[in-house]
């Protein structure tokens, strides 16, 4: 049995609780973005926002994880992070390489650790 | 700036395809692994299928998706759901503002900036920054509503399949799809940072994204990316201040 039901109210639920809440911000970003300028310098203030904010959450999940990666080490963790940014460098950033490379060494250390 | 739907153009079919296949790329892969975890995690707590995949393609927010599907999920009320959903959302609001003013430079109609604005998150986000400037300027919300739909609809692929499998991925494995997301923003919002104001903010946000945790958990990535962007901002506005002088 599902927590929120079945049928015509489980629907009323997700899109009422979930959807609606999240769309909200959308749509008031695109009113608010349609009367912005490309290049004008608040612009530049807001991009630096979006950016900071991905950064934070970045950090955020590598301090305080979920799931099973709560069960790795903090310092695994930052070690295969700054392995896949090394990585990153030394390919000529690319993105790709980063990612496949600090993953493994995330997986390499529970081999070896545990 | 927009007035009116007066002078809009019909979208372009020929570009809504380039953006449909630009999404066959290496950041969906890691989309609809996270919907993998996010299906099996679903279906663990009690949710039939065609309600994920209604959450997934109504919400399209895995943070709020996560939110909701664990608080009703564990005996919390709507309400909670919904006040701890539209919390975690407020991020996509920056997003949403700095990425209009690149698809504006379409003329369409303004129901579309709307409908485009459902495939904004942290993924579409950066894709988008990274691929936009290599688009015509008039094609760039038709490019951007094939990406956004490719994405979304293959990574909710990926999320019927983590329901289906439900719970047959290793525990190791398991924390290294986790490990996936964190990383694949890192470095691409590094690829994508290419302003002064771009670099401290990330140096910046990143350093206060844990602080600001503990401190207001809430609320801890919008006030980490306040004052991390403020401080890019700020360190773009004096760069420009000694080159004038």
């Amino acid at each position: 049995m599902s927590p929120i039901g079945d049928g015509f109210a489980a629907v009323v639920a997700i899109l009422a609780a979930c959807a609606l809440p999240t769309q909200v911000w959308r749509w008031i970003g695109v009113a608010v973005g349609q009367r912005i300028d490309a290049d004008s310098e608040v612009l530049h203030w807001v991009r630096a926002v979006a950016t900071a904010i991905i950064a934070a959450f970045v950090a955020k999940v590598l301090v305080f994880p979920t799931a099973s990666l709560a069960e790795t080490s903090i310092w695994l963790r930052f070690a295969a992070t700054a392995f896949a940014v090394l990585v990153y460098i030394v390919t000529g950033r690319t993105v790709v390489a980063g990612v496949i490379a600090g993953v493994v060494a995330l997986l390499a250390g529970q081999l070896i650790f545990t | 700036m927009h007035s009116g739907d007066e002078d809009a153009q019909p979208l372009s079919g020929l570009w809504f395809a380039k953006g449909l296949r630009a999404s066959l790329c290496f950041s969906v892969l890691i989309l609809a692994l996270v919907f993998v975890a996010f299906g099996a995690f679903a279906r663990d707590l009690g949710f039939p299928l065609w309600q994920v995949v209604l959450i997934g393609l109504s919400t399209w927010a895995m943070p709020s998706m996560v939110i909701f599907v664990a608080t009703v999920g564990q005996g919390g009320t709507l309400a909670a759901a919904a006040i701890g959903v539209a919390l975690s959302a407020v991020r996509l609001l920056p997003m949403t503002i700095a990425l209009v003013p690149h698809l504006n430079t379409e003329k369409a109609r303004r129901i579309w900036f709307y409908v485009a604005s459902h495939f904004i998150a942290i993924t579409a986000y950066v894709e988008a920054i990274l691929r936009l400037p290599k688009i015509p300027p008039e094609r760039r919300l038709s490019f951007f509503l094939g990406l956004g739909l490719g994405l979304i609809l293959l990574a909710s692929g990926g999320g019927v399949i983590g329901y289906v499998a439900g719970g047959a991925v290793p525990k190791p494995l398991a924390a290294g799809l986790l490990m996936l997301m964190p990383l694949f923003f890192l470095l691409s919002m590094t690829a994508a940072a290419t302003s002064i104001s771009d670099r401290a903010a990330l140096v910046t946000g990143f350093a206060l994204g844990p602080i600001a945790h503990l401190v207001e958990p809430q609320l801890d990535l919008l006030w980490a990316g306040l004052i991390g962007g403020s401080v890019g901002f700020a360190v773009h506005r004096l760069r420009c201040r000694r080159e004038r002088a």
